[in-house]
């Protein structure tokens, strides 16, 4: 049977276009390892959409690119998707990595209650650093490279077949290894300023639910 | 659109950094590429200039600034650097 990922990419601001664009790096993976892509895409990241696609489609990953808050995550135009106490519970029996603010503190540990289920995201704000000179070519943006590679190693350790768990490991690890980077090379002044964001953004990446769930 | 429901309670809890806090936070945004963005929260954007008035400032933003920045610095004393740190507790 064809898994099924469902990814919504809002595009309606410069940091969704950097999370849309990036996402991008690992559609030919998804494709190699066999699984179909729904993506919604700008005005399609609604709820309305997600909604049906989660309950008529039962994608086994969910990757959500948006803004967010603490028990929920958003689309297009920041307008609520999935929501704690009203339609998590779309997200059972799934492996959702929601690269948003804040979700994994309330909406993720909602979530990952629910029986065979994993939700991995973030327990504080998200911080992507990047230039304006790169925001028509985002992928091209090597500082915005230092959070949106790990962040994509998420994704792409799962679909080579990995547990959860085991993609947040190698997602921190991958912060890790930027920062020690950073720490240890003759970088210029310019890059190692965006060391204090990756140990952030690695101190708050989250698992929540089952480890050991693969898709 | 502010998603943060909880933001009256936070800020109520919000930690007050002291002005050798802002100071320092201020010298080190001031060591940001020019041209630089930070995308943070519910969909800001803001320049390194942007920030740095946020900072000095004190408001919702500058404060989230200085957690950050004196995370990191109590991050570096806690060996988050190392490997071991990784892993989950």
């Amino acid at each position: 049977m064809t898994k099924r990922l469902l990814l919504t990419r809002p595009d309606h601001d410069y940091a969704t276009r950097y999370l849309s664009a990036w996402a991008e790096k690992f559609f030919d993976l998804a494709k190699e390892k066999g699984c179909s892509i729904i993506d919604l895409r700008r005005e399609r990241a609604n709820r309305i959409e997600v909604e049906s696609v989660l309950s008529k489609r039962n994608p086994c990953f969910v990757v959500i690119n948006g803004h967010g808050g603490d028990d929920l995550v958003a689309g297009y135009e920041n307008k609520p998707l999935l929501i704690a106490k009203t339609n998590s519970s779309l997200l059972k029996g799934k492996i959702t990595y929601a690269i948003s603010c804040q979700s994994a503190l309330v909406l993720g540990e909602e979530v990952g209650r629910y029986k065979d289920t994993a939700y991995i995201g973030y327990k504080d704000d998200f911080i992507l650093l990047y230039l304006e000179k790169y925001r028509t070519r985002p992928t091209e943006d090597n500082l915005a490279g230092l959070f949106l590679e790990p962040s994509n190693l998420v994704a792409t350790t799962l679909l080579k077949g990995h547990t959860a768990k085991e993609s947040v490991l190698r997602a921190r690890q991958e912060f890790l290894r930027n920062i020690q980077k950073l720490l240890t090379s003759k970088t210029t002044t310019d890059d190692s300023s965006a060391l204090r964001y990756l140990v952030w953004d690695m101190k708050h990446l989250t698992l929540c639910g089952k480890g050991d769930k693969k898709l | 659109m502010n998603f943060d429901k909880n933001k009256d309670a936070n800020e109520k809890n919000a930690v007050q950094y002291d002005d050798d806090v802002r100071d320092l936070v201020v010298a080190r945004l001031e060591t940001l590429p020019a041209g630089a963005v930070i995308s943070i929260g519910s969909g800001q954007e803001l320049t390194k200039e942007k920030l740095i008035q946020c900072v000095k400032e004190g408001n919702e933003t500058g404060q989230k600034m200085m957690e950050i920045e004196m995370s990191f610095l109590q991050g570096l004393k806690d060996g988050i650097l190392y490997d071991e740190a990784l892993a989950f507790n």
